[in-house]
């Protein structure tokens, strides 16, 4: 659905986008993840087509955005939303107002019966249903993400684009908005792509994601793949290091990046060796409902060989600490 | 002295709301094209902004009065004499309308860029943004900047007053100071503040209930 193909950008001296690829497939949440200046909101918003760049190419079902006219870029604008990290509604707007505002960019009445019913829906939708009169600056954060989310979806878009649209929020906020995407994504078949610098969003709701870093794409996958054995980029940008693991002896980190994440493995494992070792760290994370994690185990040298070749006999993933 | 101060009061209100009219409605379109050639704007265009931004400090830094004897020769052109209350309103627009273009330029530069973005990712034309999303957000701070150069005008027109305009500031330098008369400058004095204070208050109630 979007296809990026070796896009760079500048901003004068500096190289903001440098030779990014990735594909985005129809139906996907999909995020792009990195730190605050890593250029991930600048690519956002060439794909909507309010940035330009200077080399490469961007296509959305088909189209190549930068070669479009004015009125053909605003055709595929159309069809994308998009939501902000400072929710961007009109303080003089109430809350009909500001969903049926894009309406009235392209010329429908805001009041028609066709359209008071489609604002009504997805006023409902949004859970906002009672504050139809309320001005944003009656609401709180969440509801007025709410608000955008639904003004966002007015005209009905393939495509709803999320700048940080949770960074402003707290946690449980967080959680509800989410929900929200999830919902309007598997309902709605909207493709979603998010841009965001927390970890939680991405374990919560992408199916595959991009890792930018100094405006290049350093991993692509999917989240579990990628956060759960991250590689030293990722590692880097999560803050997962292991300066608190002990001198003596081997560290060994195991992976559980797949469904068999048995609770059993270490049991097991000391009885089936009959060996001592001790637990130094363990993480179970949710990834959209599957529970994934790691942990790191402290062997005796000498057990070595024994314990690697049950992880392989168990198919488990191993890394050795050093 | 009611009948004098009478007429006199119409005449001050006449010359300051008519130039209001004249100069709200000639300074926005400088205040509209600065605000689409600025370089955040949505067509930055440097020369043209350039130019505009320099007519409009140009002409707000030429004392008011020198500015009336200035335009006497356009004055006459329009109204056919450089006396009364409506040959007063050719110097006290062209006066005011550099104020109400900065004034409105920055009650538009104000508008959250966010909300510009906004519009934009919903495909919308310049013309509606500016009408639909600049306009609409600035208006309370547009009114209340409106309001500050309503007052300013009223100064304004004391000193037309004094080049032959009538109204108020007519009556408290001919009668009031030149005739040594203290209840004609206390009188108008009074007058003058009541204004300004209605004006001001008018000009509050309706930029809370538009905000």
């Amino acid at each position: 659905m979007i296809e990026i193909n070796n896009l760079s950008k500048n901003f004068g001296e500096l190289n903001v986008l440098n030779q990014i690829s990735f594909n985005i497939e129809k139906g996907e949440i999909y995020g792009i993840i990195g730190q605050s200046g890593a250029g991930k909101s600048t690519l956002l918003r060439c794909i909507n087509g309010l940035e330009k760049f200077d080399s490469g190419s961007l296509v959305v079902d088909g189209k190549e955005i930068q070669h479009l006219k004015k009125g053909e870029l605003r055709q595929v604008q159309k069809e994308m939303g998009m939501i902000f990290q400072n929710f961007n509604l009109l303080s003089r707007l109430n809350v009909y107002d500001n969903v049926a505002l894009p309406l009235q960019f392209w010329g429908q009445k805001k009041n028609s019966p066709e359209n008071k019913e489609k604002i009504m829906n997805l006023l409902r939708l949004v859970g906002l249903e009672d504050k139809i009169n309320s001005k944003p600056a009656q609401l709180s954060g969440g509801q007025q993400q709410r608000v955008a989310i639904a003004r966002a979806l007015v005209l009905d878009p393939k495509i709803l684009l999320c700048d940080e649209a949770t960074s402003a929020l707290d946690p449980v906020i967080t959680k509800g908005i989410l929900d929200l995407l999830i919902k309007i994504n598997k309902e709605m078949g909207i493709t979603i792509v998010v841009v965001t610098h927390q970890m939680e969003v991405i374990k919560q709701i992408c199916s595959k994601v991009a890792f930018i870093k100094n405006g290049k794409v350093v991993a692509v996958g999917k989240p579990e793949e990628l956060f759960v054995a991250p590689n030293k980029e990722i590692q880097a940008f999560v803050g997962d290091n292991a300066e608190t693991l002990p001198k003596k002896g081997i560290n060994v980190k195991l992976f559980f990046a797949n469904e068999n994440s048995e609770a059993h493995l270490i049991t097991t494992l000391a009885r089936t060796l009959n060996i001592d070792f001790d637990i130094c760290q363990g993480k179970l994370e949710n990834y959209r409902g599957t529970i994934l994690g790691s942990l790191i185990i402290n062997i005796q040298e000498e057990d070595k060989e024994k314990v690697y070749a049950f992880l392989k006999q168990h198919n488990i993933i191993w890394e050795e600490l050093v | 002295m009611s009948q004098i101060l009478l007429k006199a009061l119409y005449e001050t209100l006449y010359m300051v709301l008519g130039s209001t009219f004249f100069s709200v409605i000639l300074g926005f379109i400088p205040a509209i094209v600065m605000t689409l050639t600025a370089s955040d704007g949505l067509r930055p265009n440097k020369k043209i902004y350039a130019i505009l931004d320099f007519l409009v400090n140009t002409f707000r830094s030429f004392p008011f009065v020198i500015l009336m004897c200035l335009v006497t020769p356009l004055t006459r052109f329009i109204v056919g004499t450089t006396i009364q209350k409506t040959a007063a309103l050719v110097p006290l627009t062209i006066g005011a309308i550099p104020f109400v273009a900065r004034v409105i330029e920055s009650s538009l530069r104000e508008v959250d860029h966010g909300l510009i973005e906004a519009a934009k990712s919903f495909g919308a034309s310049d013309f509606q943004i500016m009408l639909r999303v600049y306009l609409k957000e600035a208006l309370p701070s547009i009114v209340s900047g409106i309001i500050l150069v309503m007052i300013s005008l009223i100064g304004y027109s004391a000193i037309a007053g004094t080049m032959g305009a009538g109204g108020l500031g007519d009556i408290a330098i001919r009668y009031g100071y030149q005739s040594y008369s203290d209840e004609y400058m206390f009188v108008t004095s009074i007058i003058l503040i009541i204004i300004v204070q209605i004006i001001q208050t008018t000009g509050n109630y309706f930029y809370k209930k538009l905000s």
